[in-house]
Order: C-alpha cells, then sequence, then structure tokens
C-alpha cells in the first residue's frame, strides 16, 4: 500500500461529520478510520459497525471459571479427605460460592484481555496523522486514496467542512 | 449543563491536575504520618503477639475485624454508582462514578489489609491461597475465610480493572494535552488510546460487560463477608438475614461516605456545576432508603430473637441495648436510622453542612454496627462463665488510624494526578456539536455507548 | 541441667536406687556432652518412674515421679499408697515448681548487709556453722541453741534429735502452722488422748462439719476426698447426708447438702443445739446412760432459745438436722480445729466431739489407732516461749529448717524482731522466703524430690523418699550437712554414719527385721524403695479411745461478749497455698480459687448486699482493721458469706518468697494477738469484730469467672436424689446425641454420620462426685506444658489452662456447683469447618485434632466454639530456667499466634497404642487414663473408648444423669456430664 495516501479531515460538528461519511460512501472512497472524543452511537450507525465480539471472550472466561472453581473445590478436598464439623468430605455447597466468584474473576480478566485484543492495545506510539485535538473536542475522518486522487478527496473534505486538513504519505 | 460543552468539561476537569496548593502537601503529609504510625504499630504487634492488642478470651476478634467489614462495605457503593446505576441508566451516576469507584479501591485496598494483621501468625498467610505445594496441602474451602479470601482479591481486581478501563480514554485527553515527560507518561499510562470508532465499540460492550459482572459481584462480596459471621453458631451472628442486612449496610456506609468525600471535592475543585446539587440530593435520597432497610433489619434481627424463643440469641439482645455496649448500640441505631431521616427535609438535603454533617454521623454510625454485631456478641455468648469486657488498645487505634490514613493518602494522591471527574462520559453524556440545532429529546444522555 | 550430673545420677540409679553420692553432688561443669556409654535403664524417650512421698504437707501421700532423660517432669499418686491411692490434688503436683523454682538458692549465701548476700562455697559456710558450734558447746551453752524445722516425723527427724542432744541444744521446735491444737485438746477432753485420729469419713453414714474444710486442706485432703467420695456415693436407695456449720460458703461446704451459715464462733452453739434437740429422739439403747447424762448436762449448759437467739438458726430446720443425726446410724460431726480461722475453736472441737460421743457406733469413723503424726507439733506456746528467750537474748544460735514463722506468726507476736536479737541464724531452706531473709547464713537444702528420707504420716504407715533426680542447683541433704558439721564440733567417732542415706537405709533394714523377718536385710530396702514405702498390707478397723468421758464448760465461751459494731471475720485456708507455702508456685498461683476464683492475690469475700449498703464495689482496696492489728485487701462481692461476715483467705502477703509471691499485702493473721490460749496452747482467736475502711484505690482482682450463674442454660445440672432414683428403678435412658452413627438421625441432621476405627474417646464427668479442688487442671498443665501467664495477663483474661473447672451459683445462693470443662471434641465441631487451613479437623478417633504448626492464627474456631475451651497464644509464652525443665518432651511447646486446646491427652493415647500393639492387641479399658481423670481424688473423670460396649465410659453414660453441655447445638460432645444429685431431707 505504500503508494496509497491517507488524508485526515478534522471536523467540530458531527452533522459535518456524518455527512461527510455518507457522501465519501457515496463517492466510493475508502473510509479508513473516524475519530471522536467519546463514543457516539451514529457514528457507529453510520459507519454499520456489527457488535463487538468481546463478549466472546467473556462467555469463555465466565465458563472456565466456573469450572476451575468447582474443580479446584473437589481435588484438593480430595487430597487428605478431612471431616469437618461431620460435613461430607466433597462441600458442594461451599463449592458454589468458590465457583461463582472465579467465574466472575475470569470473565472479567477475559474481557480485559479481549478488549485489549480487539482494540490493538497497547501500543507505543500514535500514529503519525493523529491530532490532539481528536481526543478532545474534534471528530477525526481518515480517508485512504491513491496520491493521485488526494487533491480530489482534500477538495471533498473542504466541501463537507472539514476544519483542517492533514495529509501524509503512509 | 446547558452551557457545558466538551471543551469546557476537559478544562474544568482537569484543573484539579494543576499545581496544587501547600495545605494539600500538609495534608498528604499528614497521611502519611499517619501511615507511619500504622506500620509501626503492626510491626510492634508482629514482633511481640497479638496480646498487645485489646482482644482476650472470649472476645478473639476485635477492631481489626470491625475495620475490614468496615472498609469493605465502604467499598461497595463504589461499584453500585458505577455499575448498578449506570445497567439502571441514571443520568446523576455520570458525574461522581468515576471518584466513586476510586474510592472503591482504595476502600478494598485499605480493607485487605486487615486480615493479614488480624493474623496470629501472618508469616505464613500464604497457606491460606490454594496454591501447589509439596506437601499437597489446600486450604479448606468449606471455611468462610477461604471465601472471603477469594471474594476480596476477586473484587479488588474487577474494581481495578473496571476503573482503569474507565480512566483510559481520559488518561488520553491527559496525555493529548500534556507536555513533556507528563506527555510521555500518561502516554503509556493510556496504553496509545485512539478514539477510533472500532476501538469505541469494543470499549462500550467491554463496559457494559463489566457493569454486569460487577453487579453481582458487589452483592456476592458482602454477602460473603457477612457469611463470616452468619456461618458461625455464634448468637447474634448465626441468622439469615445477614447477607442482605450486610449488603445495604454497606451501600449506606458507601453512599456517605461518598457525599463525606465528593462535597469537600466540589468545592476544592469548584465542580459545582459538574457535580450539581441534584446529584447530592439523589445520593441523599438514596441514603433514607438504605437506611431504612439497615433500620428494618435491626427491627427483624429482635423480633427473630424474641419469636425464635432462643434464649441465647434473645439475652444476647437485650445485652446489646442494656449491656457494656449499649452506648455503642444506640450510637448505631441514632446514626443509621434516625439520622438519615432528616434528609426527607429539602432543607436538610440540600444545606451542605447539614448533608457533610450527617454523612459523617452515619459512617460513624456504621463503624458501630459493626463494633456492635463482632464484640457484643463475642463478649456475651454461650457459657455465662466466659462473659467479658473487650476495650481496644493504643495498638489497635493506632493500627486504625493507619487505616483511614492509607486511603486519605491513595485519594489525595487520585485528586490530584487523575481526572476526577470521567470527561469520556461527560461528553458522551451531552448532546455533541452540531452546525444547524435539530431538536433532539436529551433521552440520550447518559446512554451507553452500546 | 548438667550433664555429667544426669549421667552420673541415671547410672547409679540404675541399680535400683543406690544413690550414695547424690545427696552431695561433686561440682558439674556445665557442658552438654553426648552420651558415650549411656547408663544401662535410660532408653531415650522412655520415662523411669520413681517412687517417693510428697512432702509439700504432712498429710504425706505417695508419689510417682516421672523421670524422663535425667529430668522429673510430672508427679502422679502413687496407687499402691495407702494415703492417697494413686491421687494427688494440686498442690502435691505443684511440688515441681518447688524443685524447677527459678527463685532457689544455688549454692549457700553469706549476708553481708541488711538485704545484701554474696555466694559462699561449701566448706566455707560449713565451717562457719562448725566454729559457732564449736564455740557455744565448749561454752556449754548448748541450751541456748534453737532448732526450728517443719514437721519431721521419721530418720532425718529422729537424726536431728540426736545430733541436737549431741549439742546439748534443747529438742527443735517442730512447727507447722496448722498444729491443730484444739481439736488435740477436744480430743482428750472427750476421748482421753490427746491426739489427731485418723478419720475414716466413708465409715459415716451422716456428716457433720463445723467448719472443718476436709476436702481442702484438713489434716490429709486427698485422703478425705476419697473417702468421702466413698460416704457419698449413693448406696442401699439412700445417700448418706453431709451438713456443713460454718462462716464461709466454702469448697467443702459447697459439696455438703445443707450448710448452715452462722458467725464465725458460733459453730459449737449450733453443735450443742443439734445435741439438745437429737437427745429426745435418742432411746437408751443407743445412748448409754452414764455418758448420756454427762452429755445431757454439757448440752443443756446453754439454753436451746439462747443458742437459737445468739446463732439466728430457725429451730424447725435445727430441729430436722438434729433428727436426722438422731436417725444416723454412725453420726460423724468434724471441727476444724485451727485456732486461728474462728473464734472458739476448742469449744467447737469438743461440741463436736459430743456429738461423736453420742453413739458407740460413730468410734468406726475415728481411728485412734493410727493418729496423725501432725499431733507432734509443738503447740503455738512453745514458740511463744521460744519468741520470748529469742528476745531476751538467751538464743545464740537459730537453725531453721524449711519452716517460715516469721511469715506465718502475727506481727504482734514481733517474731521478726525476735530474730534481730539472735546473733546467728543458720537457714537450712530451699528458696528465699520471710524466715530465711532473716538469716545470717543459708545452707541451702535438697528439695524434698532430691532427698532420701521417709516420712510417716501417721502411726503404721512409713513413705519413703528418695531422690528422684540429681539435685538441680549445688545444695545438700540436711542430714548431710548435721552429720558433717556434727563430725567437725564433736569428732568422727560421734557420727560415724558416712552420710544421711546410710542412716536411712539402716533405719530402714531394721525396721524391715520385724516387718518382714524372712526377706534378706537390702532386698527389704530396694523392695520398700520401689514400693514408696513401708505399711501394713491390708486396712485394720479402727481402734475405740482410752475411754469416752467429759467434764467441759462451754460458759467461758458463751460469756465473751463481743462488739455489736463491725463485722465478723473468718479467716480461711486455701486448697492452693495451705498455709502459703504454695504461694511460689506458679502453677498454684494461677489455679482458680474454687470458690472466688480469683488467681495471683488475696482478696475479701463480702456478701454483696453488705457491700453495697456499705458502698464497696470490686477490686477496691479494703483496710481491715482488728483490735489487734489490721490488713489490706481488695474487696470480692460474693454471696459465699453471710451478711455479717467476711472472709479473708491465707497464704498471701509474704514479705520475700520469689517471684511469684509478689502479693506482699492481705495476710489475715496481722489480725490476731499475740496470746495464746491457756487450755490448748493454740493461738488465741479472740472473738472481735474488725471494721473495714475503703482505701480509696482499686486493685484489679484477677479472677476468671464471667457470670457467677449459669442464667438457666443448664451447663452445670443437677437433679434431686429421688427422681434419680425413681429413673433407675424405671430404667430410663438418658436423652444424647451420641458421636457415633447411632447419635445420627436424618429428622435432625442435615449430613450423613461419619465413622470411626476402632477407637471413639470419650470421657464422662460425675458431677457428683468433683469436689471442684482443681487437681485436675494442674494436671492437665503439667502434662501438656500449657503455659503460665502470669498476673497482668490473667487480669486482661488471656488464661491458657486447657481444663477449667467453673464455678456457678444458683440465683437463691443456696447451692454451688463445680463443672470441669476441658475440650468436648464434638462430633459436629462447629471450630473445624471454620478454619481456613484444616488446623482443627476430626481424627479417625473422633479426636478434635489441633495441629499447631498449621495453625495461622485466624481465631475463628475460638470464637466459633460455644464451650469456650480454646486458648489462643497471644505471646511467646517462656518460662524461667529451669521452670523449663519441667517441660513434657512428648507435648509441643506452642509459640506465638497458635491456638491450643485440651487434645483427650492425645500423647498418652498414642503411647497406649504403641504398647497395645507391642502386645498385638486393642487398647483396653484402663490401659492409660488423661492426666486430669488420672489424678482425680474422687474418681470424677473417666476417659475411655465409647466404641468399646464394655467401657467404663459407655456404662457410665447410661445412667439417667447423663446429659451434654449444649446439646440443642447438635454438635455431639464426646464429653458426657452426670448431673450433681442434690437432696434436702431436711425441708418444709
Amino acid at each position: 500500500m505504500t503508494q496509497k495516501h491517507s488524508l485526515l479531515g478534522t471536523f467540530s460538528y458531527l452533522d459535518d461529520l456524518l455527512k461527510a461519511i455518507e457522501q465519501a460512501r457515496e463517492r466510493g472512497m475508502h473510509v479508513e478510520t473516524v475519530y471522536s472524543p467519546c463514543p457516539n452511537h451514529e457514528i457507529q450507525e453510520a459507519m454499520c459497525m456489527k457488535p463487538s465480539s468481546v463478549r466472546f471472550f467473556t462467555l469463555t472466561g465466565g465458563i472456565l471459571g466456573v469450572l476451575f472453581g468447582i474443580g479446584l473445590v473437589i481435588y484438593t478436598s480430595l487430597q487428605w479427605k478431612f471431616i469437618v464439623s461431620g460435613k461430607p468430605v466433597i462441600p458442594l455447597v461451599p463449592a458454589v460460592v468458590v465457583g461463582f466468584e472465579f467465574c466472575i474473576l475470569f470473565s472479567v480478566l477475559f474481557t480485559v484481555a479481549g478488549l485489549l485484543f480487539k482494540s490493538r492495545l497497547p501500543r507505543p506510539g500514535l500514529p503519525a496523522h493523529y491530532r490532539e485535538g481528536l481526543s478532545q473536542d474534534e471528530f477525526g475522518l481518515l480517508l485512504r486514496c491513491r496520491p493521485e486522487e488526494s487533491r480530489t478527496v482534500r477538495e471533498f473534505l473542504k466541501a463537507a467542512g472539514a476544519k483542517e486538513i492533514h495529509e501524509l504519505p503512509s | 449543563m446547558e452551557k457545558l460543552t466538551y471543551r469546557s468539561i476537559d478544562e474544568d476537569v482537569l484543573r484539579n491536575m494543576q499545581a496544587p496548593t501547600r495545605t494539600y502537601y500538609y495534608l498528604l503529609a499528614l497521611c502519611f504520618a499517619g501511615i507511619l504510625l500504622g506500620a509501626f504499630c503492626w510491626g510492634y504487634m508482629i514482633a511481640t503477639g497479638i496480646g498487645v492488642a485489646g482482644m482476650k478470651h472470649p472476645v478473639f476478634w476485635g477492631t481489626f475485624l470491625i475495620n475490614f467489614v468496615f472498609w469493605v462495605g465502604i467499598a461497595h457503593s463504589g461499584t453500585l454508582i458505577s455499575a448498578i446505576l449506570y445497567l439502571f441508566r441514571a443520568p446523576w451516576r455520570t458525574a461522581i462514578a468515576r471518584s466513586a469507584e476510586a474510592m472503591t479501591v482504595f476502600a478494598v485496598v485499605t480493607a485487605g489489609l486487615f486480615p493479614f494483621i488480624h493474623l496470629g501468625r501472618v508469616w505464613i498467610v500464604y497457606w491460606i491461597l490454594p496454591y501447589p505445594n509439596e506437601r499437597n496441602l489446600w486450604p479448606n474451602f468449606q471455611s468462610p475465610l477461604v471465601f472471603d479470601v477469594i471474594a476480596i482479591s476477586t473484587y479488588l481486581t474487577v474494581s481495578a480493572m473496571f476503573w482503569y478501563t474507565g480512566l483510559m480514554p481520559d488518561l488520553a485527553v491527559v496525555r493529548d494535552k500534556a507536555r513533556g515527560i507528563r506527555k510521555k507518561i500518561y502516554g503509556a499510562l493510556s496504553l496509545g488510546w485512539t478514539g477510533s470508532h472500532r476501538r469505541w465499540n469494543h470499549y462500550g460492550k467491554a463496559y457494559l460487560l463489566f457493569a454486569a459482572l460487577a453487579t453481582p459481584l458487589v452483592i456476592s462480596v458482602h454477602s460473603v463477608v457477612s457469611w463470616d459471621f452468619a456461618l458461625s453458631i455464634v448468637p447474634g451472628w448465626h441468622s439469615t438475614i445477614f447477607a442482605p442486612y450486610f449488603v445495604a449496610g454497606a451501600i449506606h456506609s458507601g453512599l456517605a461516605m461518598v457525599l463525606t468525600l465528593l462535597i469537600p471535592m466540589r468545592k476544592v475543585f469548584r465542580f459545582e456545576h459538574l457535580i450539581t446539587m441534584n446529584i447530592l440530593e439523589n445520593i441523599a435520597k438514596t441514603i433514607i432508603f438504605t437506611g431504612l432497610i439497615v433500620g428494618y433489619a435491626y427491627a427483624t434481627e429482635y423480633f427473630m430473637a424474641y419469636y425464635s424463643g432462643n434464649v441465647f440469641e434473645r439475652d444476647t439482645m437485650i445485652w446489646r441495648a442494656i449491656g457494656n455496649y449499649s452506648t455503642a448500640f444506640w450510637i448505631m441505631v441514632v446514626c443509621n436510622t434516625l439520622v438519615p431521616l432528616l434528609l426527607f427535609f429539602k432543607r436538610v438535603r440540600t444545606n451542605l453542612k447539614r448533608l457533610f454533617a450527617i454523612s459523617i454521623l452515619v459512617n460513624v454510625g456504621m463503624w458501630y454496627e459493626r463494633f456492635v454485631i463482632i464484640i457484643s456478641s463475642a463478649a456475651h455468648q454461650f457459657d455465662p462463665y466466659s462473659w467479658t469486657h473487650y476495650s481496644p488498645t493504643w495498638v489497635e487505634y493506632g493500627i486504625m488510624l493507619g487505616s483511614f490514613s492509607l486511603f486519605g493518602f491513595l485519594f489525595l494522591l487520585f485528586a490530584r494526578f487523575l481526572p476526577t471527574v470521567s470527561m469520556t462520559e461527560m461528553k458522551e453524556s451531552l448532546e455533541p456539536p452540531r452546525r444547524n440545532h435539530r431538536s433532539r429529546s436529551i433521552s440520550g444522555t447518559g446512554e451507553g455507548s452500546s | 541441667m548438667a550433664g555429667f550430673d544426669r549421667r552420673d545420677f541415671l547410672k547409679i540409679m540404675g541399680l535400683a536406687g543406690t544413690t550414695a553420692a547424690m545427696g552431695c553432688s561433686p561440682e558439674s561443669n556445665r557442658t552438654l556432652v553426648p552420651y558415650i556409654s549411656p547408663p544401662e535403664d535410660l532408653v531415650p524417650g522412655e520415662s523411669t518412674w520413681y517412687a517417693t512421698t510428697c512432702r509439700e504437707c504432712p498429710a504425706g501421700c505417695g508419689v510417682l515421679a516421672r523421670n524422663r532423660d535425667g529430668r522429673v517432669i510430672k508427679l502422679e499418686g502413687n496407687p499402691s499408697h495407702p494415703v492417697n491411692e494413686g491421687k494427688l490434688c494440686a498442690r502435691g503436683q505443684a511440688a515441681l515448681h518447688g524443685l524447677y523454682n527459678p527463685d532457689r538458692y544455688r549454692q549457700p549465701m553469706k549476708k553481708v548487709r541488711r538485704n545484701q548476700w554474696e555466694p559462699a562455697q561449701w566448706d566455707k559456710a560449713r565451717a562457719a556453722l562448725a566454729d559457732r558450734l564449736t564455740r557455744i558447746v565448749n561454752r556449754g551453752r548448748g541450751q541456748r541453741i534453737a532448732f526450728i524445722s517443719d514437721l519431721q516425723t521419721g530418720t532425718l527427724g529422729n537424726l536431728v534429735h540426736h545430733w541436737l542432744s549431741r549439742m546439748g541444744a534443747p529438742p527443735p521446735w517442730i512447727y507447722e502452722p496448722f498444729s491443730y491444737e484444739p481439736l488435740k485438746e477436744a480430743n482428750r477432753i472427750a476421748f482421753g488422748a490427746a491426739v489427731l485420729p485418723h478419720y475414716h469419713l466413708h465409715e459415716a453414714d451422716f456428716l457433720l462439719s463445723f467448719g472443718a474444710g476436709f476436702l481442702e486442706t484438713w489434716l490429709s485432703n486427698v485422703e478425705h476426698a476419697r473417702s468421702f467420695a466413698r460416704f457419698r456415693t449413693p448406696h442401699e436407695g439412700r445417700k448418706n447426708v453431709f451438713v456443713h456449720v460454718g462462716p464461709r460458703f466454702s469448697m467443702t461446704a459447697a459439696n455438703g447438702d445443707l450448710w448452715i451459715p452462722v458467725a464465725p464462733g458460733d459453730e459449737y452453739l449450733v453443735a450443742l443445739g443439734i445435741l439438745q434437740l437429737a437427745v429426745k429422739h435418742l432411746t437408751p439403747d443407743n445412748i448409754s446412760g452414764k455418758l448420756g447424762g454427762q452429755l445431757l448436762a454439757a448440752a443443756r449448759e446453754i439454753p436451746l432459745e439462747d443458742i437459737l437467739k445468739r446463732t439466728g438458726v430457725e429451730k424447725n430446720l435445727l430441729e430436722k438436722v438434729a433428727l436426722a443425726f438422731a436417725q444416723a446410724r454412725t453420726p460423724l460431726a468434724l471441727a476444724e480445729g485451727l485456732s486461728f480461722t474462728s473464734p472458739h475453736s476448742l469449744e467447737t472441737a469438743v461440741a463436736a466431739n459430743l456429738l461423736c460421743l453420742v453413739r458407740e457406733e460413730s468410734m468406726k469413723a475415728i481411728d485412734f489407732g493410727q493418729p496423725s503424726s501432725v499431733q507432734d507439733c509443738d503447740s503455738s506456746r512453745r514458740m511463744r516461749e521460744l519468741c520470748t528467750r529469742m528476745r531476751r537474748g538467751s538464743i545464740e544460735l537459730l537453725l531453721v529448717h524449711h519452716a517460715n514463722p516469721a511469715f506465718f506468726l502475727p506481727r504482734s507476736w514481733e517474731f521478726e524482731e525476735a530474730l534481730q536479737e539472735v546473733p546467728m541464724v543458720v537457714s537450712f531452706n530451699t528458696a528465699p522466703d520471710d524466715t530465711s531473709r532473716h538469716a545470717h547464713w543459708v545452707l541451702p537444702t535438697h528439695t524434698p524430690l532430691e532427698s532420701w528420707g521417709d516420712h510417716v504420716p501417721r502411726k503404721g504407715i512409713r513413705g519413703l523418699m528418695q531422690p528422684v533426680m540429681g539435685p538441680v542447683f549445688h545444695t545438700r541433704h540436711l542430714g548431710d550437712i548435721l552429720l558433717s558439721v556434727g563430725r567437725q564440733v564433736r569428732g568422727p567417732h560421734a557420727f560415724p554414719a558416712e552420710n544421711f542415706r546410710e542412716v536411712l537405709r539402716c533405719a530402714v533394714q531394721k525396721a524391715g527385721e520385724h516387718e518382714a523377718p524372712h526377706v534378706p536385710a537390702r532386698e527389704f530396702w530396694q523392695q520398700s524403695l520401689r514400693r514408696g514405702g513401708i505399711w501394713p498390707a491390708r486396712e485394720e478397723p479402727a481402734k475405740a479411745p482410752p475411754h469416752r468421758t467429759l467434764s467441759f464448760s462451754f460458759q467461758r465461751a458463751f460469756r465473751t461478749q463481743e462488739s455489736p459494731e463491725g463485722l465478723h471475720c473468718t479467716l480461711f485456708p486455701t486448697v492452693q497455698f495451705f498455709d502459703g507455702r504454695g504461694a511460689n508456685r506458679p502453677w498454684l498461683q494461677e489455679l482458680p480459687d474454687p470458690v472466688s476464683q480469683v488467681t495471683w492475690g488475696v482478696w475479701v469475700e463480702i456478701h454483696p448486699d453488705t457491700a453495697r449498703k456499705m458502698g464497696i464495689a470490686k477490686g477496691d482496696l479494703l483496710r481491715i482493721q482488728s483490735p489487734h492489728g489490721e490488713t489490706h485487701a481488695p474487696a470480692l462481692p460474693l454471696p459465699s458469706v453471710a451478711p455479717h461476715t467476711i472472709a479473708i483467705p491465707m497464704g498471701q502477703g509474704h514479705e520475700e518468697f520469689g517471684r511469684y509471691a509478689a502479693i506482699h499485702y492481705g495476710h489475715p493473721l496481722h489480725l490476731l494477738s499475740s496470746r495464746t490460749d491457756d487450755r490448748d496452747g493454740a493461738m488465741e482467736r479472740q472473738a472481735f469484730k474488725v471494721s473495714l475502711e475503703k482505701h480509696g484505690r482499686t486493685i484489679p482482682l484477677a479472677n476468671v469467672d464471667g457470670s457467677i450463674y449459669q442464667h438457666g442454660r443448664g451447663f452445670a445440672r443437677a437433679m434431686p436424689f429421688r427422681e434419680h432414683q425413681k429413673g433407675l428403678a424405671a430404667g430410663t435412658r438418658p436423652h444424647l446425641y451420641l458421636p457415633l452413627p447411632e447419635g445420627y438421625d436424618p429428622a435432625k441432621d442435615f449430613y450423613p454420620p461419619h465413622d470411626h476405627v476402632d477407637y471413639r474417646w470419650a470421657m464422662a464427668i460425675d458431677l457428683d462426685r468433683c469436689v471442684g479442688c482443681g487437681a485436675c487442671v494442674v494436671a492437665c498443665n503439667a502434662e501438656n506444658n500449657v503455659a503460665i501467664v502470669g498476673r497482668d495477663q490473667m487480669i486482661k483474661g488471656r488464661f491458657m489452662s486447657w481444663l477449667r473447672v467453673q464455678r456457678y451459683f444458683e440465683e437463691d445462693h443456696s447451692e454451688m456447683r463445680f463443672l470441669p470443662m476441658p475440650c468436648q471434641h464434638c462430633d459436629n465441631a462447629p471450630c473445624e469447618s471454620v478454619c481456613p487451613v484444616y488446623a482443627p479437623h476430626h481424627s479417625k478417633e473422633g479426636l478434635n485434632n489441633q495441629v499447631y504448626n498449621r495453625c495461622i492464627g485466624t481465631r475463628f474456631c475460638a470464637q466459633n466454639c460455644p464451650y469456650k475451651v480454646r486458648r489462643f497464644n497471644w505471646f511467646t509464652f517462656t518460662r524461667p530456667e529451669p521452670l523449663n525443665w519441667q517441660l513434657n518432651p512428648n507435648v509441643t511447646v506452642r509459640q506465638k499466634g497458635v491456638m491450643e486446646k485440651c487434645s483427650f491427652c492425645v500423647q498418652r493415647i498414642i503411647e497406649a497404642k504403641h504398647r497395645a500393639r507391642d502386645r498385638n492387641e486393642k487398647v483396653q479399658d484402663g490401659d492409660f487414663t488423661t492426666a486430669c481423670a488420672q489424678t482425680c481424688p474422687a474418681d470424677a473423670i473417666i476417659f475411655g473408648n465409647l466404641m468399646d460396649s464394655r467401657s467404663r465410659v459407655r456404662k457410665l453414660i447410661e445412667d439417667p444423669r447423663t446429659y451434654q453441655v449444649l446439646r440443642e447445638l447438635n454438635t455431639k460432645p464426646a464429653v458426657f456430664y452426670l448431673k450433681k444429685l442434690t437432696q434436702n431431707p431436711f425441708e418444709a
């Protein structure tokens, strides 16, 4: 992709951004990324995102947790077979508590792992085109195009109401 | 909130991260001294023996477990506000969620110390963990204390994760506003976060799942703590009401602590328009509710004791009210159930001073609730020959002071170095900036990014 | 302990106790050297038992000392000994703390100036004594030598006599504070013999005690506890009645069916009243004419209404008692006969004897054939004379052996001042005490456990003493000192015997010549040593007194007037301290007083109502003033005395008696005058009242009891005797939750039962036999290395004893109950499941194991134990050298932060199982028992295997009296209690 250029247009207004996204689509431009200071469902819809797959991590973690918890209780209590307070050697009722806690623990750990993995985090630096305003009060629209198209794209962004346009060959 | 904009939010929130005043450092130093004192007392106790504390036969549990339960209780409202209210879509949580979560994490850290301090032989505490060892010895999973270890450590992990995930985008904001070394540090802390639409997608889902997982957890943790007592046979402890009773109590104390922390912070950082009076009022109302539950629990305990006809139970309950510890008992009743009723009056609710005073009182009351539950039952059990009277020693007071200092210390650091209000969520709750404003319901405010 | 000493000792001991050299062991090099050639009879880890005789009090019980690797670690009763039959009281067992007392003299001491001592060599010390003696003897002033000794009955006593006579000195002053002069005198008056007879309580069928604490200190408490247990064991459908008349609800009184509280000194009036009222029920055939006349005369001397008026006892109650007395076949009346406890002790003793005179049969219970040796003690009058002579300066040399008059004699005697007048005082003591601190020289002697010797508790019984281990310090045997000094003074021919052991052996072998003529002398000596003494094979029937008559007037006592205001005051000896000689034994200091439950200190028992009226609270330091002196002690409101009386224990208030007797106030005898009674020569106890005055200071009392009542929780239960009889007849079975699979019932138990392998250890405690003496507690401490925590920690409630004898009052204060509370070893033990690391868990034999090394100290188990029998090590409690020599190597010594509790003496169980395995069979019932059960003088504790249907435990718990404490909790305790049997034959 060395010959591709990426152009980032920053917008102060959400409606401009959304319009820009639609038009870019119609023009068959490739919308690389949309930046926003906070999550916004309109953007999600505009980008027609599928629900995140993090939840599958969570589910796996949960299942593993329960199995681990209850398994641990049963395995350990069978090592010495101590009788305490005249209760059965394998304590099933307490196993529920342990299983539950491990379920939660594991699902959370897996969720975090999933989140980081899915969103490619952590990473050392920031993308070259990144602008500091993007985390504060600016929306960003990152378009990719061949160098010869970059002029038209720049035009398009300006028309769409972009505050600034940064172009850089990636 | 109308005048708020994305930019103003950032500026307001990050104001707390500018160079602090001298008083801040005084406070910090004070807390640190307190921590040193506590550490000394603990070291002294380890060196000589638990005997330097006031515990005796048969009051084998003293202030250490009182403080443990107290701090675990404090820890609960954080998750309640950030998770449960999140699921319930309560808009007023947004501004306070972050500091409540921070409070949770620090409270759990503090609470987590006390089981260690309490131990007779803390140097082999790791025997309580299920780790493979050549002797093939394992913990006893029937013991409520093992439940405790698992539950508390889970809770610490989860709340810390939850808190940090929430922090990531805000740390990115700080990074982008900062220069030099700060930029590097916060850059590292934010893990290189950028608000791309994919990440927001995963982030939103993950955050929702966190909330969904934390909610049952928070209930379970304090239930487990309550089972430390309910699973024993001690009169006054052995009762099925304990789990809900403790959870309610925990939230009661937690909300009070939130007020105790927010009211000064709001003043210091001039957050009046972020943490509005309306928010404080909502908290106050919730405190009325939890206070009523707690009061109901007290009443139920007595009814059960009377109705069961169990002589031991009955004696213990009567003795609580009129025995050695009656003062503590009545402090508990008044502060936890009667004082919160004052919040029914709007005049009280909306007056910061009164609100603050009440929040302190509730904290005191909740500490005494744990005192009454633990001590008065232990000192007055089945065997009349062994009845006795317990009172803490300077070592215990020192360690207790240390715990409060530790909590304060951590919170002060938090207030200085991290955004105390979630900018992301504040922005989210705003109507995003548009060139031409079309009328749009505010129903979306506070909505998750799902 | 020096390796050399020990090996040396054991090698010679191996030859069946011919350890001549041990009396005076050589200087030892204090390095531990591993055995190169181990002594023959020493198997490392195996203990050797040596028979000797207890000298903690004159009762002279037989003792078996358990020697383990050269150190004696435990004392138990000698089962074949006629006095104690294998049992030993708390004091006897605490003799070890006399042996290992860290404050003992370690070598001879010379006083350089007041309270300043310097150690000296033995030869120098001996020389100092010898020189002085020579000077005195050569000048023919032997009469100016005085020798005070505690009761020495056997060979040592004879040697002392002989030695003194050779020095031309007067016979020794045998000083025992408890010498029962009034009792002697009363016996002379009533029976014509000034002796202390031997009482067979079990021969009686009705027992009246006038202040006699025969279960605590009176004459021979272990023996009396045993025969009392026999006395009151129900037989032929009846239970003998015991009525205690006295000013204090003492431990003995608590074991009675009725306590009649009277003011101290009025006991004799009650006795006379009973006699007067009894007479009309008596028929000529059971009261002989002439004597009967005398009796009536004596009894009628004081009119009944005066008696009732003075004592305040209701007539109908007195009548009922009198009737019961008259109907009894062999009634027995006992009087304390200690002059200083209450006034008119002689009258009381005589009056009691009158009651014994009524029936010929009563003589079956009073054996004049075996009088107690205590009667050989000198009267206080003779001490008085000595005192005067000392003050006059006519005593040049005073030798004191083990006696401690400076402590016991009232301050008004000014004995200590008198001591100052004596130019040379030499003490042959083992540890510093009130008397030896005034000595100029201390030549430390062995404790009885390190000594050869013999002791005759009563005629016909000669208990032998042999060293049960090498001497702990550089001490000598008194006999050897006397011999060598005697040789130096009078020349070798005067004292040919090389050492005391030889003297003893000859004496014993001589005795053997007519005891067992056919046995070779040396063998007889060794047999006797092994047996622990010489005594007739079987007990002879009681010998009657010379004659039964009397001439005595009670008028003098009756006429003495007391001041109307003030409170009556009674002084009482305690089961822990006897006359105070036990006060430097930490075990005894930490043993709660049976009635007051106070440890480590003195107290004044005052009735709660009186205390409230006078505004006195618990712990208020009181100044108690009598016309003759004063003493100080903190108040303890307790319904153990009548409202008009206070009671003060003896034994504390030593000026100097080592670190453990640190209570320097509260010695009650300072209330007495210096006069002696002209009739019996006893210390006179005038009929005075005392005034109380608050100091304004409070002294915390280290008492271990929380509430004195049970609050209807049925811990210590009782049932009327008749009901029990009905129950037995009807064959009612007790309702128990057995700690066996059969004890489980799906309707009630959530979890299924679990099985045990071969054994299910269990214990039965008969509350009707338990007298509350606390011997079991000390036995447990000794066996299990239970820590002594000291006064401060006791006040903080950190007591460690695994077994405690709980004392409960009934709400109406009419009854006191004792409840020994060890770990209950529940089948569903609440302590087990709450421990996060399995430190406590259920063993295959039903024991509730506590693994010290696994314990991390969460203390949840103790919090969850409804019986509160778990003990936490708040600190690492240590024992000063050489107290730690006593530690039992079979039991772990616990460190700080660890939970501990009664283990049912698991080390003994394991030992027994090993033995059984060697015989390849299972442990049989009675093969072994726990330390507490072993020593219980009343056999109240029975230990055994519940799965063995023939075991005593199993049989006992079928009694309808059996119950389990807190059974409703369904913990299924393995300790079963048998309810106390109450009867009140006098109720309206």
